[in-house]
């Protein structure tokens, strides 16, 4: 077997810059979770069929397991882990958190970025809309109906703040 | 309802929504420890073969490979979900994607490039793919080897019990699993008014866990560590233990969080492998299974046909009900839990219909070359509930009487025997009232005139299914909890039940808060860690709430017991002027003598523990859940689209303890009982045996645009057999979904579709090859 | 996954030289949401793969009414499904591009790689042997067909197209900019796609030989009327089980130029000049919209599983015809 061909490469993940080397055939989704431990970012399928790797790009929504680690140089990839925790939680973070719109978590992530991309660029949708910038991740357990509600709720509780 | 009680009742806010939200909680997939080695298995392309020999040197001597194990380097202990029957490696191949070897790497591209170079010659089998097939006097065996008799310990399941001759899984040699029989078929046949006989079939459907499941395993001084996606922990600790030759003590499983389950996610090799790499590495080692094995070896609902016959007499009284069910079993030796499903089939819509007088259902579950098939979501009734309510339904349309009296004419009551728990008799049925609730919530009057305003290709229906399902009564279940203060007066409970999703942690701690007169946020805990948690039969059936909830308020209860005893001792009162509440123990008649919980707990020596333990089988009444679904559709019949318009889940949940969760479990059984209805089938290669549904995208779950906003509706009356009056409510919205599904396109199109899942080709077979009976 | 070698291409010139320098070991890598699934599965395995997003000045959209629209080959699904100037006047393509698989596969798939991509079918997965990873057999003749087998025959494997943009850009007339050391060349979309053949050792689903990019999706027909209808069983990610884009010059209610192409049935867009025939020049009728399908499917040949494809597409067709009409939204 050849030996890897390996990089050493700068991401900037949550707006801190990591250092990382990398295989080419790494995906982002496998240097998040393996080599930063930024496990909150998951994986149901491997190819862009579930959207629970889902993260940001430059504020797009985009597939973790469907980009090589060694593009995403340049780029500012946000997390789940990025956009607050327990102390200072965003406030989709806390609509989903006090609803139950998190049932086993899996989705969550993908469905809480998926939901910050739509309101950065739209900040008033409709349900309609909520719905189709969801459509790229699947939810195995809520039925989608409380997550649709938590976004909405934290749309209104964002558009408050502005 | 809840006015009375502190928390119980409440929408508080779920126990680990803020880790699940903000990254932090970590499932097994996402523990990563220092040293870590990768595992992945080899699995086999064969439906049914026999190893001749592995050849694993090129494997072994690739750069970064610290190990790679076969069928001859494991222990030939058996061991197993439900029963000991299977070892950790076989020489038999059973089914394509059957575990044949393990490699353990520095990554997992490596450990992925190592099983690839691992050589195996098969002498190959012949192979049984179909149950009906299977049950033919010329059919291949489907397993060869069974286990022997003396590698079984004392306790386990004998082949002789199971029947270990052809592949039906059963005693009697040619005969069923199972018969459900009473009165006479033929009798009640001719006496009928009406007779509808149908066929049924069902695809494999599975369970599609969005977390593919994990297990790290960690061997030191002889002690084992396993850190696993099971619902089964305590299985898994006793299985570890057998097949590496340990003590129980020395074998520790946490499995605390699980990104879904529903029911499949049980001790399996994988676990096994991983704990017998580590050992023979000396490192920790991780399997994370990819998509296609997460889809391979899992528990799937199992294909199904039923062959149905029923009749009636025109003022709605059913006389006869006949069915013979062939039920795919996969390819377990001993049957897995086949003969448990097989037995709830045939008799809980029997027993749903307690008034029909005749009855005869036989099951086959047979062996196949075909994964394991097992309990998911709604087991047992999601596979039975659909050819009933699809027969009851035309049955109703025949003699003309509203579908819902019709089966209402025909249930059980509080108090019948039950065919399902032979030595036990029904607790409270409220399904009359969850039906009338339901019919009110979609508008069932409207149903007449509902074809009026079908549009061109476009025809609307609506129909029901009444349903019987789990709600937490399994006379094999076991719970026990443990409620504790410690010094500081902090309240914890410890339960072995491991949470999937279904926030058990947050019903359970509302149960103990409630009995100790606090909020939630004062009860902490811990679940499924053998090392700190009592034993619990685990989260299957609906039991939690119900089972574990019941041990856990004994547990609450024994603990206050204690605290007023020791509170009386040392305020000089007697128990009854004492309130509890508040973390505290005061004089009722004067509140400013009071003591706190962590005095009291300094008094007992340190802590207080209480224990509580539910155990089934000393029940004399049965709680079962009761729903009824309303479906209503609009099918587009020249392409065989069925659009959802609304789905009605109207169901008995005794107390909801926390109706925020409750209702977040009716929508997402619901959800998934919609895939199993209109898109997920489960297909094989008829040629290779393989499954074809692997990756993602052609397991067809529904996504966010597919459907509705499902309608929850509880009806809360109680159930005496629980401290709070709760029903375990995960699964039952699950099964309804199918045939109210069915019916509805019945009653917008005359066309009964009888195969699962009604994808578009189906519907339009149905209504253009089928038979029509219009209403 | 295998290893390979991954390089940025700084320029067109420097992805040639590099194509031409591994060839078949080359593979292209523009959004990733194709190739990066094949070589998981080890259906391709490439010495090294080329990043093509890191070449400058290929992503745009340039639609002026008296002149051809041009996109650039790395334009975005997500761009091209949200530009209002192609919703307005090329609204095939727009509602094509927007209901490619999800929000975050159209945010990294470009549409060239969309025109590209390779089949998706089950019996890629490990367990068969078939045409696309190194095997000499295709199960769909006799086995499981009923979503992704052709109801139009087809050669070696009968696997569909799978792309909805490709479908659309067929009603379009669309040429495809080629570009390789040899120099460019503009090719009609449906000759890009002939059906599954030979090139350079691979059977592909399109012609382009291992040391070529598309550099420019360029559109010479200018529709006042058009639409795409696909049908699948999720409203999600879901390729069509059958599709239909139409398009069509109307004046006065008269069809001067139509062109009609079906999706999700055949081994490539497939282009019903005989439908055609029969509406140019005639008014938009329920009738004329039924014959046009019958005869767009006259020449169907389901396999075992997939008949039903037969019929479902003709009422596609039809609706997406009458739509033209009276602008129905039909889904």
């Amino acid at each position: 077997m050849e030996a890897q061909d390996s990089h050493k490469i700068v991401l900037k993940i949550n707006g801190n810059l990591h250092a990382v080397e990398t295989d080419s055939n790494w995906t982002l989704n496998d240097v998040l979770r393996n080599r930063l431990d930024l496990t909150g970012t998951k994986r149901a399928c491997d190819y862009g069929g579930c959207g629970s790797c889902t993260v940001l790009m430059d504020g797009v929504d985009v597939y973790s397991c469907s980009i090589l680690a060694v593009e995403a140089q340049g780029k500012q990839i946000t997390t789940i882990e990025g956009l607050g925790n327990s102390e200072n939680l965003h406030p989709l973070q806390k609509s989903f958190a006090l609803s139950y719109a998190a049932q086993c978590g899996w989705c969550t992530p993908g469905m809480i970025l998926s939901a910050k991309a739509l309101l950065d660029r739209n900040p008033d949708p409709t349900e309609a809309e909520v719905r189709m910038a969801l459509s790229g991740v699947l939810c195995r357990c809520t039925g989608y109906t409380s997550i649709v509600q938590a976004v909405l709720d934290a749309g209104r509780v964002m558009r408050e703040k502005r | 309802m809840s006015t009375e009680f502190l928390t119980v009742g409440q929408s508080v806010p779920p126990v680990y929504g803020i880790e699940k939200t903000t990254g932090v909680l970590r499932f097994p997939a996402d523990i990563n420890l220092p040293n870590m080695l990768w595992m992945k298995i080899l699995r086999s392309p064969h439906a049914h073969a026999k190893i001749v020999a592995v050849d694993a040197t090129q494997a072994e001597k690739m750069p970064g490979v610290a190990a790679v194990i076969t069928h001859k380097d494991v222990p030939r202990v058996l061991f197993g979900p439900y029963q000991n029957e299977i070892y950790p490696l076989d020489e038999e191949i059973r089914f394509v994607g059957d575990t044949v070897a393990a490699v353990a790497a520095k990554d997992w591209n490596i450990a992925e490039e190592a099983i690839r170079a691992i050589r195996v010659s098969y002498e190959v089998l012949p192979a049984v793919h179909d149950p009906e097939f299977g049950v033919q006097p010329e059919a291949p065996g489907a397993v060869l080897h069974y286990p022997e008799s003396h590698e079984l310990k004392p306790g386990d399941i004998r082949p002789d019990q199971l029947g270990t001759f052809g592949n039906v899984i059963g005693l009697k040699e040619g005969g069923p699993t199972v018969v459900n029989q009473r009165g006479d078929v033929e009798q009640g046949f001719a006496e009928s008014d009406v007779v509808i006989e149908r066929v049924f079939r069902q695809s494999e459907v599975n369970a599609v866990s969005h977390e593919p499941r994990a297990c790290v395993a960690v061997y030191e001084n002889d002690t084992c560590t396993l850190w696993c996606s099971v619902q089964d922990p305590y299985r898994l600790q006793d299985s570890t233990a057998r097949v590496l030759g340990l003590s129980m003590e020395a074998v520790r499983v946490v499995s605390t969080n699980l990104g879904g389950a529903f029911g499949v996610k049980v001790t399996g090799r994988f676990a096994l492998l991983c704990a017998l790499l580590a050992r023979r590495t000396g490192r920790p080692v991780k399997i994370w299974f990819t998509r296609e094995e997460e889809s391979l070896d899992s528990h799937n609902r199992s294909a199904l046909t039923h062959y149905v016959k029923a009749g009636a007499k025109k003022d709605g009284a059913l006389t006869a009900i006949a069915v013979r069910t062939f039920l795919d079993n996969g390819y377990w030796p001993f049957g897995g839990l086949g003969q448990n499903i097989a037995f709830a089939i045939c008799t809980r819509p029997i027993d749903l219909y307690h008034r029909c007088p005749n009855v005869k259902w036989e099951v086959f579950a047979v062996r196949t070359n075909r994964p394991s098939t097992g309990p998911y979501r709604g087991r047992a009734d999601a596979e039975s509930h659909f050819p009933i309510e699809s027969v009851m339904d035309e049955l109703a349309c025949k003699i003309q009487m509203d579908p819902i009296e019709f089966r209402l004419k025909n249930r059980l009551q509080q108090g019948d025997d039950l065919c399902s728990a032979p030595t036990k008799i029904m607790s409270t049925v409220w399904l009359e009232e969850a039906a009338r609730a339901g019919a009110e919530k979609i508008g069932w009057e409207r149903r007449s005139t509902l074809a009026a305003s079908s549009n061109g290709a476009r025809k609307k229906g609506i129909g029901v299914a009444l349903v019987i399902h789990s709600c937490g009564s399994n006379p094999a279940g076991i719970s026990e909890a443990e409620v504790t203060i410690d010094i500081t007066g902090a309240i914890s409970l410890f339960s072995g039940t491991a949470d999937q999703g279904s926030e058990q942690q947050t019903t359970l701690r509302q149960m103990v808060a409630e009995v100790l007169g606090v909020l939630l946020d004062e009860v902490g805990g811990c679940n499924a860690d053998t090392s700190t948690c009592p034993f619990d039969s685990g989260p299957f059936s609906s039991r939690t709430v119900y089972a574990t909830g019941i041990a856990a308020s004994r547990a609450a209860e024994e603990v206050k017991k204690q605290l007023l005893e020791l509170a009386a001792n040392s305020l000089g009162e007697v128990i009854g002027a004492l309130d509890i509440g508040k973390k505290s123990v005061w004089v009722r008649a004067n509140p400013a003598k009071r003591i706190d919980l962590g005095q009291l707990a300094r008094l007992a020596g340190g802590s207080i523990s209480g224990k509580g333990i539910h155990n089934a089988k000393e029940d004399r009444l049965f709680a079962y859940g009761f729903a009824a679904t309303f479906a209503e559709v609009e099918v587009d019949v020249e392409t065989g689209e069925v659009r959802i318009l609304r789905l009605v889940s109207s169901h008995d949940v005794g107390r909801a303890i926390n109706p925020m969760i409750v209702e977040g479990q009716i929508l997402g059984g619901a959800a998934q009982g919609l895939g199993y209805a209109l898109s997920e089938g489960f297909y094989f290669d008829q040629r290779t045996g393989t499954a074809l549904n692997q990756w993602f995208l052609d397991l067809r779950t529904p996504s966010i645009l597919d459907i509705p906003d499902i309608e929850p509706v509880m009806v809360e009356l109680g159930e005496p057999t629980h401290p709070f009056g709760a029903k375990g409510c995960s699964e039952i919205s699950y099964v309804g979904v199918a045939p109210a599904v069915a019916n509805a396109i019945y009653h917008a199109t005359g066309a009964r579709v009888t195969e699962l899942p009604m994808t578009p080709d189906v519907i339009l077979r149905a209504l253009y090859d089928g038979q029509r009976n219009r209403m | 996954m295998i290893n390979f070698k991954h390089v940025d291409a700084s320029s067109t010139e420097h992805a040639l030289s590099l194509l031409a320098q591994y060839r078949e070991g080359a593979r292209v890598l523009a959004g990733g949401q194709d190739l990066l699934f094949r070589i998981k599965k080890y259906i391709v395995k490439p010495e090294c793969v080329v990043n093509i997003k890191t070449i400058p000045g290929l992503s745009y959209i340039h639609s002026k009414p008296e002149e051809n629209l041009r996109i650039g080959a790395l334009t975005t699904l997500s761009q091209v499904a949200q530009s209002s100037e192609l919703r307005q006047r090329y609204r095939v393509l727009s509602q094509a591009a927007g209901v490619v698989a999800s929000p975050q596969i159209r945010n990294m798939g470009t549409l060239a790689g969309n025109i590209c991509q390779d089949v998706w079918c089950w019996y890629l997965q490990d367990g068969f042997s078939c045409w696309k990873s190194g095997g000499k057999f295709c199960d769909l003749a006799g086995g499981d067909s009923r979503y992704y087998g052709s109801i139009m025959g087809g050669h070696l494997c009968l696997s569909n197209h799978p792309s909805d943009t490709a479908v659309a850009l067929a009603a379009l007339d669309a040429q495809l900019h080629v570009l390789s050391h040899r120099g460019k060349q503009i090719i009609a979309i449906t000759d890009f796609l002939p059906g599954h053949s030979w090139v350079n050792g691979r059977l592909q689903c399109h012609i382009l030989r291992a040391d070529e990019i598309v550099t420019e999706i360029e559109v010479p027909f200018h529709p006042t009327h058009s639409a795409y209808v696909k049908f699948a069983l999720r409203k999600s990610w879901d390729f069509a089980i059958a599709s239909a884009a139409v398009s069509a010059e109307i004046q006065d209610g008269i069809l001067n130029d139509v062109r009609i192409v079906l999706g999700g049935v055949a081994t490539f867009p497939y282009r019903s000049r005989e439908a055609e025939d029969l509406l140019r020049s005639k008014q938009i009728s329920e009738a004329g919209a039924a014959a046009a399908a019958e005869a767009a499917l006259q020449p169907a040949k389901p396999l075992k599983m997939n008949s039903y494809k037969v019929e479902l597409s003709k009422t596609l067709v039809r609706r997406a015809l009458l739509s033209l009409a009276d602008r129905k939204i039909l889904n």
